[in-house]
């Protein structure tokens, strides 16, 4: 009976654990992913800045290390669900921010987490118009 | 004294059972705790792999500039991380070897990126990035 309870309890606090660490993986997962397609693909179909309706997933490679200006301002006019939908985080939020190389703000869409959200934030780097851009993507739930 | 012996059966079956379920949990935990730290290093592998990669497309290690190239990391790196790139060629300087950055600590996890780049005096450089975690 001692080894019942004893085995209960622990599997209890150890499948909680495993569970948040199972949904911080899957957090961390997406966002890495979603940042490689948005910054290492031109996205689907490959000129979809010209038409936003048509997005099926958004990606901002003009030229490998290089991002398309037109892209960038299309991709952070598109609605934050249509973002969600394509990218299938429906259940999770997001905010993506394009900075200068000192950090300054120059574009973003989306919403930041408040303190008590678990968030994780993947970070790259690109040029755009050959300047130094910071690519951030934070999604959190 | 048939009985002792079935008692004693049944606390070793309950004792093994314990210990292979407790082995199970900890390869859970071991398994998944892995797994984390795994994007945490592709995170580390990306940003090398960018700083590289916009280095050579604005032509950054054409005229092998320590200066310059240094300026370049210290501008990208984020202020936790750090970054020793090493340049390998046929050219006169250091011997064909270059290294730029910081030194290689002996504790932190080091993540490497390489690349292979062509001056525009067509010289191969054969180019590796070490990034680690301050």
């Amino acid at each position: 009976m001692f080894v019942m309870l004893f085995l209960l309890s622990f599997w209890n606090i150890v499948s909680t654990r495993l569970n948040s660490a199972a949904a911080s993986g899957e957090l961390e997962l997406q966002a890495a992913q979603i940042t490689d397609i948005l910054v290492s693909s031109r996205g689907f179909p490959e000129a979809w800045e010209n038409d936003s309706a048509s997005v099926i997933i958004p990606g901002l490679m003009f030229n490998p290390h290089n991002l398309e200006q037109q892209k960038v301002d299309a991709f952070v006019a598109l609605n934050y669900s249509v973002i969600k939908h394509a990218f299938n985080i429906e259940r999770f939020d997001f905010r993506f921010d394009v900075r200068d190389a000192n950090g300054n703000l120059l574009s973003g869409v989306g919403v930041y987490p408040s303190t008590d959200d678990e968030a994780i934030v993947f970070q790259r780097f690109a040029l755009i118009n050959n300047q130094t851009r910071q690519v951030l993507f934070t999604l959190w739930h | 004294m048939a009985l002792n012996n079935k008692g004693i059966a049944l606390i070793l079956d309950v004792a093994l059972g314990t210990v292979v379920i407790m082995a199970g949990v900890a390869l859970s935990v071991f398994f998944i705790s892995e797994s984390g730290s795994h994007v945490a290093d592709y995170q580390l592998a990306r940003i090398g792999a960018d700083i590289l990669g916009m280095l050579d497309a604005q032509q950054g290690f054409d005229n092998l500039d320590h200066a310059a190239i240094e300026q370049k990391i210290a501008e990208l790196l984020p202020a936790h991380l750090d970054m020793l790139v090493r340049i390998e060629g046929d050219f006169e300087e250091g011997d064909g070897i270059i290294e730029v950055g910081g030194n290689l600590p002996s504790t932190a996890s080091i993540i490497p990126v390489r690349r292979v780049a062509l001056t525009s005096d067509d010289v191969y450089l054969k180019i590796t990035a070490y990034v680690w975690l301050r």
